[in-house]
């Protein structure tokens, strides 16, 4: 049987609102996928996480932050510990921030109106890719 | 109505749904199902058949009497009408008391004040220079440190004739903003407003101790015009309630929270007229109308029969509201304004005592200036010009109106059962069942967006190409400015080097030992506050007296994610 795909679902402490956060753990899991939910955490803490659980996707969900140093910094934390692995960012992130996100290495943004089934998709197909 | 009239009824409406099933065979209706947004089938009409167990007196009566279910007074809104309150702040402290008396030189009437000594998602305060500001602070709501900071929001405000709501939930920052005022000479006894404030919290399980229970006591106490017990059953609405989960949670956290302070030996009537309830507005207008009608009725009911409150004004649910989140949409953003308009009026056919209508730019950004101000006159036209406040409760005695009022209740009261029988609202056994129905009702409706069986417009259907849309709003939203964080630094290590730093350690001594003692913390907080001492050099002294490790988010990992999810905004 193929190894389900394993994704760590995150967001910020600053960042309180979980709605979007929970409907997507749901319909992943609902389209077989394995959501490990980190919780609110900071960078170092998804990190660690991540590492931990081994996980094939980092889910960062931002809505109220600033996209763009939020992710550079948990890159740089993921970079530090010697982990490649992908990082999606969903939530509210401007049309101008899209490109920025995906030179730092994000391979994909999900912003509001995306479909529960766009988002599997595009991770198993990634994940074949691989 | 006797039974005779009823029965008559019940023969001729035999007639009618023949006459409605010829119809419907030549011409279907529109949709296969009809339901409420909390998914409760509805007929097509309803006849006076509807509510023949209704008792006009006992369980409708008058505005102004018990159960208040058309309303909490004599004249409805043309003696009181609703505060404008629309929640407002972000920036830096000088930039959100700009904003501030912008929207107050407005017609604005009260402030929820998106201003705080914490921040964001998480309840406990911590310092600018933490790791957790950066990427935020100063981009969303607006942070300060120091009673430094509150007096600067406040300029030239007059405090006593501005009702305030600080929403953050957050003793800290309630102690800071009654130190602030102070400072610039105003009364405390004459301070009125609400505090965010859950008076049985996960972190905190002993009575004595619980900050929250402090305030409400502290309140009871020397702050006759302010509510320290404070119910949200609006921003857990946010994370996917539907209106009947929402009475639900609502009422039995105001029953657990009741019974928590009652067993520190206050008594009810002593705090039950101050109990402030935050409800929600959200799109299907007459359920939300109905469901402010259920909830007052059915708080009027527990706080009189269940706890035998005596004082008339503690059976009286009052309402604040802000309207629905999760509705404002991030495509084609105008159209919120339209949504928001409906959900403002279905609060005020609902019978709120206050109204914060929510932003056409909140899915995109912090609120606006520009957006604040739209919201602000569309509570200014629903006052002024749509004649709704001439006669009190108008909707009541539509048979709709009164059958959905009753079942909403009816539906409520299941939930209230269940959570009673788990312990009470507010405790880990009950909060983990209700966060599961939560998600299960965010994920259902989702899933109906997504198969299209719930129609958003602009969401899902009428969908439009809108890039230019988009970049027509982009100057209006905010953006963070890295800058700005630095400055607040600035200011806070600023002042830690001014202030006297003798009585802050004086006051971080006799904080320690009011902590360690369990005693009522407020009252050597506001005095402590006015030292200069920061929001998170307060938490580390009370971590340190409970014996726990200090970190911006304190406290066990579960409790804490339940914590947020439950009683934090969404």
């Amino acid at each position: 049987m193929e190894k389900k795909i394993r994704m760590l679902l995150t967001r910020h402490p600053y960042d309180g609102h979980e709605r979007g956060y929970n409907v997507v753990a749901t319909g992943l899991r609902e389209r077989g996928i394995e959501v490990i939910l980190g919780g609110t955490q900071l960078a170092g803490e998804i990190a660690e996480t991540a590492i931990q659980e081994d996980v094939d996707f980092i889910g960062y969900r931002i809505t109220s932050g600033e996209p763009t140093i939020l992710v550079e910094i948990l890159l740089q934390k993921l970079k530090e510990k010697g982990a490649d692995i992908p990082v999606i960012v969903g939530g509210i992130v401007t049309s101008k921030d899209i490109p920025r996100l995906k030179s730092m290495g994000v391979i994909e943004i999900f912003g509001p109106g995306s479909s529960l089934d766009s988002i599997a998709n595009f991770m198993k197909n990634y994940h074949r890719g691989n | 109505m006797d039974k005779k009239e009823i029965e008559k009824i019940k023969e001729a409406r035999k007639e009618y749904d023949e006459l409605v099933a010829r119809t419907v065979q030549k011409t279907p209706e529109q949709k296969t199902k009809y339901e409420t947004d909390s998914w409760l089938p509805v007929d097509r009409l309803y006849t006076p058949a509807d509510i023949k167990g209704t008792d006009y007196l006992r369980d409708i009566g008058f505005p102004g009497q018990y159960p208040y279910t058309r309303g909490l007074f004599p004249s409805g809104h043309r003696t009181r009408t609703w505060s404008k309150r629309q929640v407002v702040g972000y920036g830096t402290p000088g930039e959100c008391n700009q904003l501030w008396k912008n929207l107050i030189a407005q017609g604005q009437t009260a402030l929820t004040a998106a201003f705080a000594i914490s921040g964001g998602g998480t309840k406990v305060p911590w310092d600018s220079d933490e790791e957790l500001m950066i990427g935020y602070g100063m981009k969303t709501n607006a942070k300060g440190d120091t009673v430094a900071d509150w007096e600067e929001v406040l300029e030239g405000i007059d405090i006593d004739k501005i009702n305030f709501l600080l929403p953050v939930d957050n003793w800290v920052n309630f102690a800071f903003f009654v130190a602030a005022a102070e400072k610039k000479g105003y009364d405390r006894r004459k301070l009125s407003g609400s505090v965010s404030s859950k008076v049985r919290m996960l972190l905190y399980p002993e009575n004595r101790g619980n900050p929250y229970i402090d305030m409400v006591e502290f309140c009871a106490n020397e702050m006759p015009n302010w509510n320290a017990f404070y119910v949200d059953a609006r921003n857990i609405r946010e994370g996917g309630l539907t209106a009947v989960q929402e009475i639900a949670w609502g009422i039995a956290v105001g029953m657990d929270g009741v019974r928590t302070v009652m067993e520190r030996g206050i008594g009810i009537d002593r705090f039950g007229p101050r109990i402030q309830f935050y409800v929600n507005a959200g799109s299907d207008f007459f359920e939300e109308i109905a469901k402010f009608r259920a909830m007052r009725r059915m708080w009027a009911r527990v706080m009189k029969e269940k706890f035998g409150a005596k004082d008339p004004r503690s059976w009286r649910l009052r309402a604040g509201v802000q309207t629905y989140g999760p509705a404002m949409a991030a495509q084609q953003p105008l159209n919120n304004l339209v949504r928001s308009a409906f959900h403002g009026l279905a609060a005020i056919l609902g019978g709120a005592q206050s109204l914060s209508i929510q932003t056409f730019d909140e899915p995109l950004a912090t609120p606006s200036e520009f957006a604040q101000i739209l919201s602000l006159r569309t509570a200014q036209i629903i006052e002024h010009e749509t004649g709704v406040t001439d006669v009190v409760d108008p909707l009541g005695g539509s048979y709709y109106v009164e059958w959905l009022t009753n079942k909403l209740e009816e539906e409520a009261q299941k939930i209230i059962d269940k959570l009673e029988d788990l312990g009470g609202a507010c405790r880990v056994k009950a909060c983990s069942w209700f966060y599961e129905q939560m998600k299960a009702s965010a994920a259902k409706y989702q899933r109906e967006i997504d198969n299209k069986e719930r129609i958003l417009v602009g969401v899902n259907e009428y969908v439009m190409d809108e890039e230019d849309t988009l970049a027509t709003f982009a100057p209006h939203l905010r953006k963070y400015d890295p800058v700005l964080l630095q400055k607040q630094i600035d200011r806070l290590n600023k002042i830690r080097k001014e202030r006297d730093n003798s009585a802050v350690e004086t006051a971080k001594k006799r904080l320690y030992e009011v902590f360690k003692a369990r005693e009522n913390i407020m009252p050597p907080l506001i005095e402590a506050a006015k030292t200069y001492i920061s929001g998170g050099e307060v938490i580390k002294v009370l971590m340190e007296a409970r014996g726990k490790q200090y970190g911006p988010r304190g406290g066990d990992k579960l409790e804490n994610e339940l914590e947020l999810a439950l009683f934090t905004y969404h």
